[in-house]
């Protein structure tokens, strides 16, 4: 392993090879806005949120997938990726039915925090509203599709971590929905085994625990030591 | 013009297939837009949120402007999310999807003009609609 050197933000610093973008600048105390991802789980790049500008490049990377190199000059904050990250956000309210006021996240939501921080105070498009279902046959856990992002972390975490499997993705396009084993019902999947991780990781109220009224749910993400733990393993 | 990937690609479009498709002014070039956008939209995986969700959005602002509801306000909307799917899309697919829009407003942004101010599809394609129609039906205008 041996260190490189770079520019993030006008700041020299240094990582490990192989380390990403996200990485360093988290080391150093530069925030990225993300959304997908999640320390633990391995990366998609999906949601696009974490995308930065590299010096000489004419393209955006996306920093939780793209590796430092030596003497990478980058760019977290210019008004042009603000401009695109808030209408990311945008893309992802119009594109279901969130309505803060009635969810179970309600406060404890990143999609809502990702609106705050990123300054999104109206919409300019409009809503798509589409007729989503809700599956509540789980006896803990229920799944309300008209608040998921899909940012695939439950697919990832039941996969990477529980190692069950259970959740997919089905579909395309915004015709796309998560699903549980082959699109059943998830109160009849057999390979679910209620840990609860899907729940805990999931970014918005899409995934929640039975009996949480409006603005109870608080995502325990400490009580999950085992993520930290097996990023140590595949560094 | 020669058909090589540089002069194309300089005009705007790409190789693709080798295919190429003639039209006259019998085609309305709003329209055509439409018509590919409809393809991206249609073909997103799904993966990534500027193409999943900005492909439909501005197919649903190109199909305002063919029926001959947007506004210039909507004009500006579809060009800057163009270009917002265009720099932050994952693959190829949504990069590449606003390119029609791109290459038609450059070369024939006058067609965009005429069924936005003056409520009229030049090639005769789209049939333009009432807007206080639309409006009393629930498709808000702005």
């Amino acid at each position: 392993m041996s260190v490189l050197t770079l520019t993030i933000e006008g700041r020299d610093v240094a990582g490990q090879t192989g380390g990403t973008i996200l990485q360093v600048a988290g080391e150093n105390g530069i925030h990225i806005p993300t959304l997908c991802h999640l320390q633990g789980l391995s990366d998609v790049g999906a949601c696009r949120l974490c995308v930065v500008e590299i010096e000489g490049q004419r393209k955006l990377f996306p920093a939780c997938v793209t590796a430092i190199d030596e003497g990478m000059k980058v760019t977290v904050n210019s008004e042009r990726l603000a401009a695109h990250r808030r209408r990311i956000v945008e893309l992802l309210f119009t594109e279901r039915n969130h309505v803060c006021s009635v969810c179970v996240a309600d406060l404890n939501c990143e999609l809502q925090d990702l609106a705050v921080e990123l300054g999104l105070t109206h919409f300019d498009l409009p809503l798509l509203s589409p007729q989503a279902s809700v599956d509540a046959t789980h006896e803990r856990f229920g799944i309300d599709h008209n608040r998921c992002v899909l940012c695939t972390r439950c697919v990832r975490v039941c996969d990477e971590i529980e190692g069950a499997h259970t959740w997919d993705v089905m579909g395309r396009g915004t015709e796309a929905r998560l699903i549980t084993d082959m699109g059943i019902p998830w109160g009849a999947s057999n390979t679910c085994t209620s840990c609860g991780k899907c729940v805990q990781v999931c970014p918005t109220g899409a995934l929640f625990e039975k009996g949480r009224s409006v603005a109870e749910a608080r995502r325990r993400r400490p009580y999950l030591p085992y993520l930290v733990a097996h990023e140590g393993r595949t560094r | 013009m020669s058909v090589d990937y540089e002069s194309l690609a300089q005009a705007g479009s790409i190789m693709g297939s080798g295919g190429m498709i003639v039209m006259d002014q019998g085609t309305c070039m709003v329209d055509v837009a439409k018509f590919f956008m409809d393809f991206c939209r249609e073909e997103s995986c799904g993966k990534c949120v500027p193409c999943r969700v900005g492909t439909t959005q501005m197919y649903r602002l190109l199909d305002r402007i063919t029926r001959g509801l947007a506004s210039r306000d909507e004009l500006a909307e579809l060009e800057s999310l163009a270009a917002m799917v265009r720099d932050t899309s994952l693959c190829g697919l949504g990069q590449g999807s606003p390119n029609p829009v791109f290459s038609t407003l450059r070369y024939f942004r006058d067609e965009y003009m005429a069924h936005i101010d003056d409520h009229v599809c030049p090639a005769g394609v789209c049939k333009m609609e009432s807007r206080e129609a639309a409006v009393a039906a629930g498709e808000g205008g702005r």
